[in-house]
């Protein structure tokens, strides 16, 4: 899933290993999650968007629409 | 732009394919030196032995070379690149000679089964090493993002390697305890019985160590070797209930299980492109 994970972290001048400390993950959960290569958890999802003030929508992008009812 | 940024990797290709060609055929020659026949014979005078050396060597370049394409060719790449290959090869060569001279009449399983678990060993060995080396500042691990890795979970990153050598000593020690070994059925059950809860504490430790990729990860490799025996041993146990091959040894589940495991685990990290940066 695409995110801005990295512009946020940049933002705050954290390197990847910095953001992994303050959530109490890997440093290569971090990489992953920013190169699409991983979806965190929701848990986890939620403590990025409380970390950096934002809503979980503003951090990760999905593309789905519902379909139209007819 | 694009060529220019391919040539470079097309270079770092070929001239890793040509380090791993020399590696083969000094581990080859030396295989064959160990095992005291007249080595030139050996490989040029059965045909079909030099079709699977000459594809041994076109797979050891192929593997070399897309392992190791994104890193330059310098001293520092090829003295790693020696320390860690050359020495792996000649542990393995001195284990294989070990078990032909001292493990007593080994059967194909057992034979198997013990070169497995010294694959299991050495590559454990060999990643220990790295983190050891990390951690004591030797620069013998090229990719500093690694290195990082190494630094950060290295406690991890070791018990995952014990794991790994825990089971190719189990494996090794069961190898040695067929018919005609030199391990008694008795020794290997209690070393047997010592490993297990090994890989069980082993087991549980890591598990609380990893975090939430780590499992996942984890959940994912166990799914997928599952799949891959049902699919792979219960295919051979098929064949072999309609007689068109020999049928599983136990042994041979113990080590199809291990192998499939392992492969399970990095078919899981490469689909989710982790094997790369």
């Amino acid at each position: 899933m695409e995110n801005h994970l990295k512009q946020f972290r940049e933002v705050k001048g954290w390197s990847q290993g910095e953001l992994a400390r303050r959530l109490g993950v890997s440093r290569q959960t971090i990489n992953a999650v920013e190169t699409d290569k991983y979806d965190p958890s929701l848990p986890l999802a939620l403590r990025m968007a409380k970390l950096f003030g934002v809503a979980v929508p503003d951090l990760f992008i999905d593309r789905w629409e519902p379909a139209e009812e007819e | 732009m694009a060529n220019e940024r391919s040539m470079p990797k097309w270079r770092n290709f070929a001239a890793w394919s040509a380090v791993g060609a020399m590696l083969y055929i000094l581990a080859v020659w030396g295989a064959i030196a160990l095992l005291n026949q007249d080595a030139l014979g050996a490989i040029l005078r059965p045909a079909k032995a030099t079709a699977q050396l000459g594809l041994g060597l076109i797979l050891a370049m192929v593997v070399i070379g897309f392992t190791s394409w994104k890193r330059p060719l310098n001293l520092r790449t090829f003295r790693n690149f020696v320390i860690q290959n050359v020495v792996a090869v000649i542990l393995f060569l001195l284990a294989l000679w070990g078990f032909k001279s001292f493990g007593g009449a080994m059967g194909a399983s057992e034979m198997v089964a013990a070169v497995t678990g010294l694959v299991l060993i050495v590559v454990a060995f060999f990643g220990s090493f790295a983190v050891a080396s990390v951690h004591m500042g030797a620069h013998l691990v090229d990719d500093e993002l690694a290195a990082d890795d190494m630094r950060e979970r290295g406690r991890l990153i070791l018990y995952s390697f014990v794991w790994m050598a825990a089971c190719g000593l189990l494996l090794i020690g069961l190898g040695l305890a067929g018919p005609g070994g030199v391990l008694s059925p008795a020794a290997a059950l209690a070393g047997g019985l010592v490993l297990i809860a090994v890989l069980i504490v082993l087991g549980i430790v890591t598990w609380r160590l990893s975090d939430e990729l780590g499992r996942t990860l984890s959940y994912e490799a166990g799914n997928m070797a599952f799949y891959l025996i049902l699919m792979l041993g219960g295919g051979w146990a098929m064949l072999a209930h309609l007689g068109f091959v020999r049928g599983p040894a136990p042994l041979d589940w113990l080590t199809l299980f291990t192998v499939l495991l392992f492969a399970a685990s990095i078919i899981a990290v490469g689909r989710r492109k982790l094997l790369t940066r």
